[in-house]
């Protein structure tokens, strides 16, 4: 019977066990050096052969039924994995999912004739993947065997991936700091023999300085700067402070004042050029289906990715960049984007907004910027306004108790254009390949995501809405190191209808 | 959208969350009762803030065990196409989800033990960002949808 359900190797129970012992042994050596710290040698041996005894009897019957409750099948393009003794679970992994299968084998494995397994299905999420750390080699093969495709349609198939929207990007996810001049030579070699086309973007010094000083970056610098201002403060001696307000009582608010703006200054230019720096060169280059971009001067960086692991591009309005008509260029990658950017990918760092189209048209024809968008119906207003102004509420009517809480109430104009401005970015946009989200919190983004990248789309309504024919619209693309969603809240009923329809494949 | 998803989840599912909700209610019913053998033994507080309490978890019990999963039964549909997967949820908030075939990575059954005792299973749906679950479904009706909506799964290369 070649498709029964199978076990792994029942030589998994004590390798796992004593794995797992292995990691809780710390804390037990720990306990026993104090025990020998006594002198009583006898009494610390006791307590690491109790305390191993005591890991043994609480991990194994665990690794027993974890061994026995695993089981696995494969059979006619599919492998089917059932697990779980309380809360179980069954997943089927269609061949074609699979993006590569992995043998490995350490010292141990090798002596037992195993071999680990890991098949790796595309996207994200830590659920997706699947492994089995003990199987015999020859078992191993035959699965990787009955899973990956034959020959000749494997390569037919990573030609195709290059090309369509198949998430086949997994394996190429790059950032490396490669010499500049040699990655040159190597696109001009490309270029020569494909004679593909090849546009290149560089930001200006100016621009780049334009950029860092609407960064908002100082914000977190103040911040810094603050808290160690703070960590000073208790050993700067009284003497001081007596002599500074003998000094200064009269002039002490202006002081304060000019303190603070002092440091504000010294932080936003120190974010500034942190910035500039950081940014010099900043390069952006297309040829062909790769997009390359490369950045700073004392760190050299490059980024190389292809087409196909682009899964949205973003057009961030920073509330400081707005009154100068500036917006970055982000961009969504399936398996890379850095942890300090929140995931997303700096395409290019500044531009004109009036530029942006005839940017994109050259670097990302593939996208469109949609030259208007639906926005909000009207009735949506005094639901964003109330969104706004009811946490502010929340705040003032507590501070009436306090002298001059009255004051608080002027936080309602600032709450009310808040919403009101969130009102005015929301915005919607369809056309046959792309949908358009404009939404904002604080800045402004416009989200454009092609349909094969679109993963999920959903519409939700709560009463309120129902009563207003009011609708939210939330649509998620592959980011790392998950998923990610963009949602526009209060869209009409007729465009929900709409994006739902061009969406649905029925 | 203007068509709700035709299939419903199992009826069976009431008996389930009746009952998830019962034990939940026993283990929440811990607390007041706690308080008042503590209160005999070591303190001496108001017995009110106990009878209180009780009242609190027996209310949540209720709504727990008994409203909201009628609720939730009435509004769950879901409907399995050649091409996407439809799925409404929601109690307060509606929630309508999309999920077109060409995006399903895998697709799980999982059931806890009492979904077990009441013969049902848990459908779990992933795309490559996203997870989505249909709840209590006949053990044999998950089981033959993870087989059709792995069948249906395919990898898309014209979808472009």
């Amino acid at each position: 019977m070649m498709y029964e359900q199978r076990r792994q190797h029942p030589v998994m129970i004590p390798l796992a066990t004593f794995r797992t012992m292995l990691y809780m042994l710390p804390p037990l050596v720990i306990v026993m050096i104090q025990g020998f710290a006594d002198g009583n040698v006898l009494r610390a041996l006791f307590i690491l052969a109790a305390g191993a005894g005591i890991l043994l009897v609480g991990i194994l019957p665990f690794q027993i039924l974890g061994w026995a409750y695993y089981t696995y099948r494969y059979d006619a393009g599919y492998l089917h994995i059932k697990q779980g003794v309380i809360f179980k679970k069954e997943r089927s992994i269609k061949k074609e999912r699979v993006q590569t299968v992995n043998i490995t084998r350490g010292i141990i494995q090798r002596l037992f004739g195993l071999a680990s397994l890991q098949v790796e299905t595309a996207g994200g999420g830590s659920e997706s993947e699947l492994s089995l750390t003990a199987v015999k080699l020859e078992e191993a093969y035959n699965i990787k065997n009955s899973l990956e495709r034959p020959e000749g349609a494997a390569h037919q198939e990573a030609g195709a991936t290059e090309k369509s929207g198949r998430p086949g990007w997994g394996i190429e996810a790059v950032i490396e700091t490669a010499l500049p001049a040699r990655r040159a030579d190597k696109d001009k070699e490309a270029g020569e023999t494909e004679a593909e086309k090849e546009t290149v973007y560089q930001a200006s010094y100016p621009e780049l300085f334009l950029a860092g000083a609407t960064s908002g970056g100082f914000f977190v610098i103040f911040s810094v700067i603050g808290v160690i201002f703070s960590q000073v403060f208790p050993y700067i001696p009284d003497a001081f402070w007596e002599f500074m307000l003998e000094q200064i009582t009269a002039i002490a608010a202006v002081t304060v004042a000019i303190i603070v703006f002092l440091l504000v200054l010294v932080s936003w230019l120190i974010s500034t050029v942190t910035f500039v720096i950081q940014h010099a060169n900043f390069t952006l280059r297309r040829s062909g289906d790769r997009l390359h971009v490369s950045w700073g001067v004392i760190e050299q960086k490059q980024l190389a990715l292809n087409l196909n692991r682009l899964q949205a591009l973003a057009v961030h309005e920073g509330v400081l960049r707005q009154p100068f008509g500036r917006c970055a260029l982000m961009a969504e990658v399936a398996g890379g984007g850095s942890r300090e950017q929140n995931y997303a990918t700096t395409l290019f760092p500044l531009l004109r907004n009036s530029e942006l189209p005839a940017f994109l048209k050259e670097v990302l024809p593939e996208y469109d910027l949609p030259s208007s968008m639906v926005p909000l119906p009207r009735r949506a207003l005094r639901r964003y306004i109330f969104r706004a102004v009811a946490p502010a509420l929340l705040i003032i009517v507590p501070l009436q108790w306090l002298p001059y809480g009255w004051l608080a109430f002027l936080l309602l104009i600032p709450a009310f254009f808040w919403g009101r401005s969130r009102y005015y970015a929301g915005g919607t946009a369809v056309d046959e390949k792309q949908l358009t989200l404009r939404f904002r919190f604080v800045n402004r983004f416009k989200v454009l995501i092609r349909r094969n990248c679109l993963q999920a789309l959903q519409v939700s309504v709560n009463p309120f809405q129902r009563w207003w024919n009011l609708r939210t619209v939330q649509a998620w693309v592959l980011s790392s190191p998950a998923g990610k969603s963009f949602r526009v809240t209060d869209t009409g009923l007729e465009v929900a209808k709409k994006l739902w329809n061009w969406y649905s494949r029925t | 959208m203007e068509k709700d998803p035709r299939e419903k989840i199992d009826p069976r599912a009431l008996k389930a969350w009746f009952f998830s909700g019962l034990i939940w209610g026993f283990l929440l019913m811990v607390i007041p009762v706690a308080y008042f053998i503590l209160n005999n033994l070591f303190w001496d507080l108001p017995m009110f803030y106990g009878w209180v309490g009780i009242g609190l978890v027996v209310l949540y019990t209720l709504w727990d065990a008994v409203i909201i999963p009628r609720l939730k039964l009435r509004f769950w549909r879901y409907e399995i196409r050649e091409d996407e997967i439809d799925i409404r949820h929601g109690v307060f908030i509606i929630r309508r989800t999309l999920i077109p075939m060409v995006r399903v990575q895998h697709v799980d059954t999982e059931h806890g033990p009492v979904m077990r005792l009441f013969g049902l299973a848990t459908l779990r749906v992933s795309t490559a960002a996203t997870s989505h679950r249909i709840p209590a479904l006949s053990r044999d009706k998950a089981a033959e949808l993870r087989g059709e909506i792995s069948a249906l799964a395919r990898v898309s290369d014209d979808d472009v």
